[in-house]
């Protein structure tokens, strides 16, 4: 299996969840990372399994990497591929529009034609500064808050990367994520 | 009766609740887009009619001119946010040190255009300070120098209020011009990140105007104190350098 992860960043918080999901996953199976911005979009359907992320920007939007290549992205044939999304927000000083991206990083890779997979549950976050989220639903990938509940990545991260590894039958523990 | 805020701002603030300092600042804003809007170096930036290179050299120069302001806003921001009562609610001081956080780098992401517009790093990080971005800095020190933290408030506003809406009205103008997306990084992302940020400002203007009635002359004293030097200093700075390179390359 073929694995590959893209990320954008700017606080280089996406960064390192995405170099973390690099190390962990490449012990198990062919990885590859890259920044979208620096990758040659033409290859992507190579790759069994693509890994995308990226941070909430603004007012919910999806970081600027990510737009510039929204076009080009939704225009890739996928079929057959699997992609599972994750995202980054901030509950604490951007709650109304926390995790945004995860959805818009969904919407973009359907028209791809691709499987989205590595669906979670919201639930353990903190749904009173959230109003557009309801405790316990389900979320269209993994959604991390870096800085309210910073000591919360790591199990996210893990636990999400086990859910994965189960669903593509990698052989050695996920939990082997430095 | 305040003499001086009826002076210097012609009205009395301390008797303003929050949202209305936050109406007044909105106006002064609106009256500064107006300005901008009407300005040479506007058009010279985004008239379909000026030379692509010079409008190109402009925002280079303006990006410089952050380049080289930036860090002493940034640090004397912080410091001037470590001024404030110690009866301030701690989720505000959260949210006033969050939004520097957010903002820390942002001299080194127009760095980053600036050099890829053809700039050179070592010049940027090295050459004297221009007049027109010491003057930036010097304000956000004396802000912090004279322990004046709740201006800061109002000083902040010009670069939340005033970005977002020129970097949204100029980007398409820009590209039009030839410019790359990596060199546009800066506008780009401030077009969108900087609606949030004024978002929050207003929250936490109101909020702290409300809580510390002695707050509301010092926000909008902050507010006239930055908009003495910025944006059209800076700007008029940048398209003056730029139209010098222009003039020497077209000869």
């Amino acid at each position: 299996m073929r694995l590959l992860i893209l990320y954008s960043t700017s606080t280089r918080r996406t960064e390192t969840v995405a170099n973390r999901l690099a190390e962990g996953f490449s012990t198990l199976c062919d990885t590859s990372l890259s920044t979208i911005e620096n990758w040659d979009l033409d290859t992507t359907p190579d790759y069994d399994l693509v890994i995308a992320g990226g941070p909430t920007a603004g007012q919910g939007e999806l970081h600027l990497k990510w737009r510039r290549v929204a076009d080009e992205v939704a225009r890739l044939d996928m079929q057959g591929r699997h992609v599972a999304v994750f995202a980054l927000g901030d509950q604490r000083h951007h709650g109304g529009t926390f995790g945004n991206a995860l959805w818009l990083l969904r919407e973009l890779w359907e028209q791809t034609g691709a499987n989205i997979t590595g669906e979670t549950s919201f639930t353990g976050y903190l749904p009173q500064l959230c109003p557009h989220l309801r405790d316990g639903q389900r979320l269209p990938g993994l959604l991390l808050d870096h800085i309210a509940q910073r000591r919360l990545t790591t199990p996210r991260l893990e636990s999400w990367a086990e859910q994965l590894q189960q669903q593509f039958a990698l052989q050695t523990a996920a939990r082997s994520l430095p | 009766m305040n003499s001086g805020a009826l002076q210097d701002l012609g009205f009395d603030p301390r008797a303003m609740s929050g949202d209305e300092i936050v109406q007044h600042l909105d106006l002064r804003i609106g009256q500064v887009l107006e300005q901008i809007q009407h300005s040479e170096v506007w058009r010279a930036v985004t008239s379909a009619d000026s030379p692509p290179e010079l409008s190109r050299e402009i925002v280079k120069e303006i990006y410089l001119e952050i380049v080289m302001y930036q860090p002493d806003v940034i640090e004397a921001t912080i410091a001037t946010i470590a001024q404030m009562p110690r009866s301030l609610p701690v989720e505000l001081l959260d949210d006033m040190l969050h939004h520097q956080i957010e903002e820390f780098d942002h001299g080194e992401m127009a760095l980053r255009d600036y050099v890829a517009m053809g700039g050179s790093e070592e010049y940027a990080r090295n050459r004297p300070m221009s007049p027109s971005a010491f003057s930036i800095a010097a304000m956000w020190r004396m802000l912090c120098h004279s322990r004046d933290s709740f201006a800061y408030l109002g000083a902040l506003y010009p670069f939340e209020g005033i970005t977002p809406i020129i970097t949204e009205k100029a980007k398409d103008a820009l590209r039009g011009k030839g410019m790359q997306d990596e060199t546009l990084s800066y506008v780009d992302f401030h077009s969108t990140e900087d609606k949030e940020h004024a978002r929050m400002l207003r929250e936490l203007i109101a909020k702290v105007a409300d809580l510390y009635p002695e707050a509301r002359e010092r926000i909008c004293y902050g507010l006239e104190y930055f908009l003495a030097i910025y944006p059209m200093p800076a700007w008029n700075a940048a398209m003056q350098r730029a139209m010098e390179r222009h003039l020497k390359t077209a000869a």
